[in-house]
This record gives structure tokens, C-alpha cells and sequence, in this order.
């Protein structure tokens, strides 16, 4: 008996299946695109100019650092939910470490990525040490976030006599681009390489992928569980500082709001360029969406229910298309 | 057909803000309209959405055109709300709810493109040139009841929260007048949204502490909600010993005083502040940036169980 391999290059895919490997791959970018040529010319005097470019980019700046960070931890297979509280907390310490105790601003910004840091391990060691479902232990431990967070702050804003320095560090701009956008974009640079070009990352994508697969190849699979959380974790902590610029205080639930913006745009860029697998420009792509999708309805004065179906309907396209195309193509 | 099919995939997101341009058209007079940028809190906290509509009543009548955003509660996108907004050129911006000071980063970018800033119970702050105070005025006189009532004596349960202007400054009007009077305050800070629930669950560990006849008990919620979820722990536990107050006055909590489950209400006539804020805004926009700050206190009017039919006569909008 012999058997027949037949190799995978030489099989020739049907025209139609490539169509739709396409739109799988490259409709959610046709989407912002054709969204932004809409735009463009409906409103090519207050949309199509460099300052409202680089308005959308300093809006997307941190939510995009926060969805970067959960990226790490989606990809690794596991989930955050603590990451609004973390950045609540993290704003909430910048500040207080500053107006209580007088200490300067890099340390304020380190004590804020430190708190990140230190839930990011705790989540680490629930899911990994102590077996508890992710979803379970995030939930709970961004809870705890939170009860740390009012036990510091008594649910009061804590707000900087003389913000001016560390308003600049949201509202300084170096060649006229607000200093957020590089953050943003030195980030994506980094975590793009980390998670692409290092073993780190490599192993990171092994375990999300198939646990099993990955431990039999010698990846510690619960070693890069946890550098996932932390990652995810000083990203949050990150964001709830840079928040904190934004209004020069820091209030008890002012980064909560990420939570959900964060996951939405994973998932959306889950669909962008790849088949399904989270990944870092994908999740930029998603936040910038968003952001030209809410920037098109303030500037076309439209009803505030669109932005709900505009929510909505981005992630259901985004993701849906890509779904259904890629089960097209397999057939 | 495939490409068909493409096409029209990718296109249905883009023609989503086309048609709603459209349909969002808010049309306009003759006279010169303004264009206004409203930055909501949240499209379902009621009272602050009644302000809105009393001033988008008015803009419209005026023929203005208006642009809403809602940032569901985030002080991030309420920024970027306002960045959106100057970058739209509008006349003036009216915010909501939201400190003040936590808008600093929208506030600077829109006094810096010379574009006023009217806030709703957000507190002044560099760069608002009309705040409307819905803080003390509005608590004065229901909690100067509450000492009539209570005689000076007694147990209260407070319900604050701090991270909005109103609730704190009513909570410091509060604390000032039962300063030096034998009423003991137990104070408990109820997160929003979450407000009813966290009310009604520490009305009943409070009640424990307080079972009936202890003395004269009262619980006062900063918002109406809170006053609520008191009534709710009371109704549970079949006490008819605790006098409830409230402010904002919601249909709920003056059905409720209408019930005798809350004994006073402080309604806040935010309509009649969204008017006069919608009718303040042509000299706001004239004088621009440059204009003196002013505070103008929204009026308050005390519900009690023997007002509310005159009440309700007055104000049949505020009890639908």
C-alpha cells in the first residue's frame, strides 16, 4: 500500500475561495478605508486636514496601549478583565504618590506601570498557581483593584494643585504631533517586535495556540502566562497614568471605561490581515476605527444612537465578515 | 459577483454616517444658526438628559445646529468629545455632569481655538465661563427640614459620592448644617452607576444597627437613586420608622414622596436651567473666552407629601 502526500503549495485554490481568503483578511481595512474616503468627502474641510488626523491619533493613543496589552494576554489564550480597574488604581497612585507624599513625576509615572506590574503578577499566579479560570480570577482581582483604589482615594478625585507638568506630558507636542501619538507608536513598534520577533513572543503565540502542543515542544507554558498578564498589566497601569495627564487628577473609576473599548478592538483586529489571531496592529487598527467612526459622528452632527450601532456594527462586520469569508474559503 | 458582494459589505459601515448625515440634519431658521457641541454624561442619567432637552428645545427652536456625543460616562472620551468639537469649529461647547477640572485636557483645546465652555454641574474651572451650580443651593433647604424633623437628634445615614460636584457640594452643605447638633452621621459613599443597589444593601446593614425605636432615624441620598434604594431596604424590612430624603426629584423618588415612602424631595428644576443656559449661550459665544465666569444656581423646590398635588399642577412633566 503507498501512500499519496499531496503538498500543500500545489494545491490551487479556487478563484473564488481566494476572494474571499481576501476579504477575510483585508475587510475590516476596506471598511476604515472606505470610511475614511465617506468622510473625506462629505466633510473634506474639517475631516480631511492634518489636525483632525492627528486628533483622531492622540484620541486612539490610550486606548490603544491599554487593547495592546490585553493583546499579549489574548494571545497567550487567556483573558483580562481587570485592566479598567488596574488603570483606575494606577491614575489614582501617580497622583496621590504626587500630591501626598511630593514625590516627583517619573516616579509618580513608575509607581502608576508598577501597579500594573504587581496585578499583572497577581492575576499571573490565581490562573497559573492556583488553577482558577481567568475570567474568574481577573474579575476578582480587578475587584480588589477596586477596593484598593477607594481605600486610598475614599472614592474622592485626587487632583494636583499645580498640574501643569504633568499636563504636559498629554498635552506637549513634539512637531506639532501631541507627545501620546509617539507613546502609541513606540509601543506598537515594541510590542509588535516582541511578540513577532522574539522567542518570547514566539512562545507566547505557541501557548495561546495549542497549550498542549507548546508544552510538549518545552515552552513553560504558565511562565509565559504570566508575562502576558504583567505585560498586560504595566500596559493598564500605563494608560491610567496617561489618563491621569489628560485631566490632571485621577478619579476612582475614570479607567473603566477601557475595559470593554479594550476587548472590542482585540476582537476587531482580530479580524484584520490574519485569520482570527489577535496581533498588535490588528488591535491599532481596531482602536483607530473606533476612534474615526465617533469622530465622523461628532463632525457630521449626527445623533447620539449612532454611535451606538457604529459600536456595534464595527465589531459585528469586522469580526462577522472575516468569519464567514474564512468558512467560505475553506470549502 | 464576489466583488460584488465585497463592495457592498465594505461599504454598508461607510454609508452608515452618509445616510445619518442626513437624517441628523437639524435644518435651521433664517437667522445666522450657531453650532453647538453638547457633551453629554451619559444618555441614561436622567436628570442631567432633562437639562439637555430643555436646551436643545430651545436651540432648536433658535434654529442652531447641535451636535451630541455620549460618552457613556468616560472622561477620556468626553475629551475627545471636545477635541472633536474644535475641531468641528463649534461656537461653544456645553459639557455635562463631569468635573470640570477632569476635562481640563478638552477645555484647554477649546479655549485655546477661542470656543467657550458651558458646563451642567461640572464646577468652574479655567476656560467654563458658565457653570450651573447644582451643588449647595439645591440641599439648603430640604436638610434645613431634616433638622426641623429630626429636632436635632438622631441617627443619620448619609449616601455621598465623590466624584461628582453635586453630590459633594450638597454632602458639604449637609455636614456644616448638622455640625454641633446631636445628629450622628454614618456616611457611606455609593458608586454610579450601582448607586440603588449599593443604597439598598447598606440601608439594611445600617438598619440592623438600628432596629425600630432606637431614636430618631433618617437616611438622605445625595441623588434619588440612593434615596430609593433606601426605600427599597425599608419596604423589604417592613420599617415604617426611617425618614427618607432626596434631590434631583426623578418621577420615581416624587411618586414616592407622593407614596409616603420618602418624606422630601429636592427638585431641581434642570429644565428651567437648560433654558436659561440655552438662552445665555448668544451672550457666552459673543463674549467668547474672554467672559467673566459666573455661577448661576439651578432652583430648587422642596416636594413634601402636602405640596406634591400643588406640585404636580405646576410641573406635570416632572411626575409623568
Amino acid at each position: 500500500m503507498t501512500a499519496t502526500t499531496i503538498q500543500p503549495a500545489l494545491v490551487q485554490q479556487p478563484r473564488s475561495a481566494q476572494l474571499w481568503l481576501l476579504l477575510g483578511r483585508y475587510g475590516a481595512l476596506m471598511m476604515l478605508a472606505a470610511l475614511v474616503l465617506v468622510m473625506s468627502a462629505l466633510k473634506p474641510d474639517t475631516f480631511a486636514t492634518g489636525n483632525n488626523v492627528v486628533n483622531i491619533l492622540n484620541q486612539s493613543a490610550l486606548s490603544a496601549v491599554i487593547a495592546m496589552g490585553l493583546t499579549f494576554t489574548l494571545v497567550t489564550g487567556e483573558f483580562d478583565l481587570s485592566i479598567g480597574n488596574t488603570a483606575s488604581l494606577a491614575g489614582v497612585v501617580a497622583c496621590t504618590v504626587i500630591v501626598r507624599h511630593d514625590l516627583s513625576i517619573p516616579v509618580a509615572i513608575l509607581s502608576g506601570i508598577l501597579v500594573g506590574i504587581l496585578i499583572g503578577l497577581l492575576n499571573g499566579f490565581v490562573v497559573t498557581v492556583l488553577g482558577v479560570n481567568a475570567l474568574v480570577a481577573t474579575l476578582g482581582v480587578g475587584t480588589l483593584a477596586v477596593g484598593v483604589n477607594y481605600a486610598i482615594a475614599g472614592g474622592t478625585p485626587v487632583s494636583l494643585s499645580d498640574p501643569d507638568g504633568f499636563l504636559e506630558i498629554s498635552l506637549g507636542r513634539f512637531l506639532g504631533i501631541p507627545y501620546p501619538v509617539y507613546i502609541m507608536a513606540g509601543l506598537a513598534l515594541l510590542a509588535w517586535v516582541v511578540l513577532n520577533r522574539t522567542v518570547l513572543g514566539r512562545s507566547m503565540q505557541a501557548a495561546g495556540g495549542n497549550a498542549t502542543a507548546a508544552e510538549l515542544s518545552g515552552i513553560r507554558v504558565d511562565r509565559v502566562r504570566v508575562v502576558g498578564f504583567v505585560i498586560c498589566g504595566a500596559l493598564a497601569g500605563l494608560t491610567g497614568v496617561l489618563l491621569a495627564t489628560r485631566t490632571g487628577s485621577a478619579a476612582v473609576s475614570a479607567g473603566d471605561t477601557y475595559l470593554l473599548a479594550a476587548f472590542a478592538a482585540a476582537f476587531f483586529g482580530s479580524a484584520v490581515l490574519r485569520d482570527g489571531q489577535f496581533h498588535i496592529i490588528g488591535t491599532v487598527i481596531g482602536v483607530i476605527t473606533v476612534a474615526v467612526g465617533f469622530n465622523a459622528i461628532a463632525l457630521l452632527g449626527m445623533e447620539t444612537y449612532w454611535q451606538y450601532f457604529f459600536q456595534g456594527l464595527v465589531l459585528i462586520i469586522g469580526v462577522g465578515v472575516g468569519t464567514v469569508a474564512r468558512r467560505r474559503a475553506a470549502k | 459577483m464576489i466583488i460584488r458582494r465585497i463592495a457592498r459589505g465594505v461599504a454598508l459601515l461607510a454609508v452608515v454616517p452618509t445616510v445619518a448625515s442626513a437624517c441628523g440634519d437639524t435644518g435651521g431658521g433664517d437667522d445666522p444658526a450657531y453650532s453647538i457641541g453638547v457633551v453629554q454624561f451619559s444618555s441614561s442619567e436622567e436628570t442631567s438628559e432633562t437639562a439637555l432637552r430643555a436646551y436643545l428645545d430651545h436651540a432648536d427652536d433658535q434654529g442652531w445646529e447641535v451636535t451630541k456625543v455620549d460618552p457613556q460616562g468616560s472622561v477620556d472620551k468626553a475629551i475627545s468629545a471636545m477635541n472633536d468639537f474644535v475641531q468641528k469649529g463649534v461656537d461653544v461647547i456645553v459639557a455635562t455632569v463631569f468635573p470640570s477640572e477632569s476635562l481640563t485636557a478638552g477645555i484647554r483645546a477649546a479655549s485655546a481655538a477661542g470656543i467657550p465652555v458651558i458646563s451642567f454641574a461640572g464646577g468652574p474651572a479655567d476656560g467654563v465661563v458658565v457653570d450651573m451650580d447644582a451643588g449647595r443651593p439645591t440641599a439648603t433647604e430640604i436638610f434645613e427640614m431634616l433638622l426641623e424633623d429630626l429636632d436635632g437628634e438622631g441617627d443619620l445615614l448619609f449616601f455621598g459620592n465623590n466624584q461628582g460636584p453635586p453630590c459633594m457640594g450638597r454632602e458639604a452643605e449637609l455636614m456644616e448644617l448638622v455640625a454641633g447638633t446631636g445628629i450622628e452621621v454614618t456616611r457611606k459613599e455609593v458608586p454610579i452607576p450601582g448607586h440603588v443597589e449599593a443604597a439598598t444593601q447598606f440601608t439594611h446593614a445600617w438598619l440592623a444597627e438600628h432596629p425600630a425605636g432606637s431614636g430618631p432615624l433618617a437616611v438622605v441620598g445625595c441623588l434619588d437613586e440612593a434615596a430609593l434604594g433606601a426605600v427599597s431596604a425599608l419596604r423589604q424590612e417592613r420599617r415604617q420608622d426611617v425618614l427618607v430624603y432626596g434631590i434631583n426629584g426623578t418621577s420615581a423618588a416624587l411618586h414616592a414622596v407622593e407614596s409616603g415612602d420618602i418624606r422630601a424631595v429636592s427638585f431641581i428644576d434642570v429644565a428651567a436651567a437648560g433654558r436659561t443656559a440655552a438662552e445665555r449661550t448668544p451672550e457666552v459665544i459673543e463674549q467668547g473666552t474672554d467672559a467673566e465666569p459666573s455661577v448661576i444656581p439651578i432652583p430648587a423646590v422642596l416636594v413634601t407629601s402636602e405640596t406634591y398635588t400643588s406640585f404636580a399642577e405646576k410641573y406635570p412633566g416632572a411626575v409623568q
